[in-house]
């Protein structure tokens, strides 16, 4: 491996460690343990209703809180960024900020993914409901993709994020409706017809529907794996746009420290 | 070539529907081994020039080449070769350590994680900061947090170091030791550029000093030079006891003694009076301080002050100017 990669990859991973360590605060824990552990245990607690399929709620619950907090956590990272006063001194380094962020957002993605998928198995296992899983290395798959679908759209969001001080709000507003439309809370076929192509704009869905399958034992659908792909790609190339007009603008109007 | 090299730089900023013209064409050039101090009353846009060269800031026009990279255009080389210490409160992960925090921007700077961790723990350890490198940074005090910062931006020696008011916050014990590492890079293969309210930092340190007046650099002269501009050498004051002496008559010194009457003030306390006169001495040399010791008045004299001229007289000055409309 040449210097410069190894450097990069150097960059990469202290920005994820770093990112992991600022997690340690008490909010991420509500995110990373008593949300997960909530979801599971309403879960289970519907267990008398036979329209309920245990396992695959329990794969809903986790990945409902693998999301929610994949994507606002990514999303959130460079208006942290600000608020600690560390913008300016990342920008000013040759690292240069788009690696520093696709490592931080690693980072995020990395802990979430561990803190709640351990969660969720352990709570469940605790209440005599472990999830069930027949097909395992098509899951984990399926869970990655999701997992890097997530990561991108975060990155996307964080830059979207800066040039508004209501991010927050906006995080919490738009949390929901995503998940009605990536199908975790009401079944697709459910939704209005003129709303549906929009579910189908949301990598989400996409995932669901390929970690459903798994756990089911079904085969993953190809169609749910290149739409997974092409929705990613499109969050992809938006979040270099967006990445690097916000750059621009805040050396433009120097607001790098301002926002 | 120089190190650093700024051409008719100029940057706007847009407030609602008025336009400030915060630089307006600003020259200036560092070469390695020298330090230059940027001096300019508040608003000047020193802070303003300092973000630009580190590529925090777009220019409106002009250019900027740091290593002869250009600052716009190719600044992930330009950064390779620059570091910036802005100090402050902020800047830095307050839940994380000074070691990790030091860490992380000294890989961002360039360094593997082994250097960086290497790099880290001298330069925290230089700063006097080893003994709280574990500590987070959000227990840190104001001082502490400077010196972080410091250690932060000479983790890596840069080609061209820029400090902004790098001892504010600091104890004199500190401040003298950072004086110190700075003034141990004259002559070597780093440039420096400094901006400090503390004039006597600039006096000492500066090869060179630029005046940074309305957006223009009006002054790039080395310090003796500037301080030639006061047109006096020194100013002394003598204070003493008894009835106040009477004010030297103005054709007592001649043109050649170089000794000019500034002022008196009395303090009529009956038997406590007691008075201060101030004169101004041009030059130092033998017809000066002879016509000085005659113009002394009769009487107990209990103290005698030489104050020589320095930058804050410069400064002064120029502050005076930029409130000229």
């Amino acid at each position: 491996m040449s210097p410069e990669r190894r450097w990069t990859v150097d960059v990469l991973l202290s920005s994820a460690l770093v990112q992991a360590r600022l997690m340690r605060s008490p909010v991420f824990v509500v995110l990373g343990v008593v949300q997960p552990a909530a979801f599971v245990l309403v879960t289970i607690l519907a267990r008398r209703s036979p329209a309920v399929d245990l396992s695959q709620a329990g794969l809903g619950a986790g990945l409902l809180s693998i999301w929610a907090a994949t994507v606002w956590q990514s999303g959130l990272i460079l208006r942290a960024e600000t608020w600690e006063g560390t913008l300016g001194p990342i920008v000013s380094r040759p690292a240069g900020l788009a690696v520093v962020l696709l490592g931080k957002s690693i980072g995020a993605t990395v802990r979430a993914a561990v803190f709640i998928g351990a969660t969720v198995a352990i709570v469940s296992a605790l209440l005599h409901h472990p999830i069930e899983v027949d097909r395992p290395l098509p899951l984990a798959a399926a869970l990655a993709a999701v997992l890097a679908s997530a990561t991108v759209l975060g990155m996307l969001l964080s830059s979207l994020f800066l040039v508004t001080r209501a991010a927050n709000r906006i995080a919490e507003a738009l949390m929901y409706p995503v998940f009605i439309l990536g199908g975790l809370l009401v079944p697709l076929r459910l939704l209005p017809h003129w709303i549906r192509p929009l579910a189908d704009a949301v990598s989400l869905r996409w995932g669901v529907d390929l970690m459903r399958a798994a756990s089911s034992g079904v085969a993953q659908p190809g169609r749910a794996w290149l739409w997974l792909g092409v929705t990613t790609a499109v969050y992809a190339v938006l979040a270099r746009v967006a990445f690097r007009r916000m750059l621009v603008r805040a050396r433009d109007v120097g607001s790098l420290e301002l926002f | 070539m120089a190190t650093l090299e700024v051409q008719a730089l100029s940057r706007d900023f847009r407030v609602g529907s008025t336009t400030l013209h915060v630089l307006r064409g600003v020259d200036l050039s560092i070469e390695r081994g020298s330090i230059v101090g940027l001096l300019g009353v508040n608003g000047a846009g020193k802070t303003t020039l300092l973000k630009i060269v580190s590529t925090l800031l777009l220019p409106t026009a002009g250019t900027v080449r740091v290593g002869g990279f250009d600052v716009v255009r190719e600044a992930r080389a330009a950064r390779r070769l620059l570091s910036v210490v802005f100090g402050g409160e902020r800047g830095f992960y307050g839940r994380l350590s000074a070691r990790e925090n030091a860490t992380f921007f000294a890989v961002l700077s360039g360094l593997t994680r082994r250097e960086a961790a290497k790099r880290a723990q001298e330069s925290l350890e230089r700063m006097g900061l080893a003994d709280a490198a574990d500590r987070p940074v959000e227990t840190f005090s104001r001082g502490m947090k400077q010196r972080l910062h410091l250690a932060v931006g000479l983790v890596r020696r840069p080609q061209l170091l820029m400090l902004d008011e790098p001892t504010i916050g600091l104890d004199p014990l500190e401040a003298q030791r950072l004086r110190e590492s700075i003034a141990e890079l004259r002559g070597s293969d780093v440039a420096v550029l400094l901006t400090s309210h503390y004039l006597g930092d600039i006096e000492r340190l500066c090869s060179r000093v630029a005046i940074l007046q309305r957006g223009r650099i009006t002054y790039d002269l080395p310090p003796e030079q500037l301080l030639a501009r006061t047109g006096a050498a020194a100013e002394i004051r003598l204070s003493g006891t008894g009835p106040a002496p009477r004010q030297p008559e103005g054709d007592r010194f001649a043109a050649s003694d170089g000794i000019r009457f500034l002022g008196h003030e009395a303090f009529p306390d009956g038997a406590a009076s007691s008075w201060t006169m101030s004169f101004e001495v041009k030059e130092w040399s033998a017809d000066a301080l002879r016509a000085l010791a005659a113009s002394w008045p009769a009487g107990e004299i209990t103290d005698v002050r030489v104050l020589p001229a320095s930058l804050e007289q410069v400064f002064a000055e120029l502050a005076a100017e930029e409130e000229t409309p």
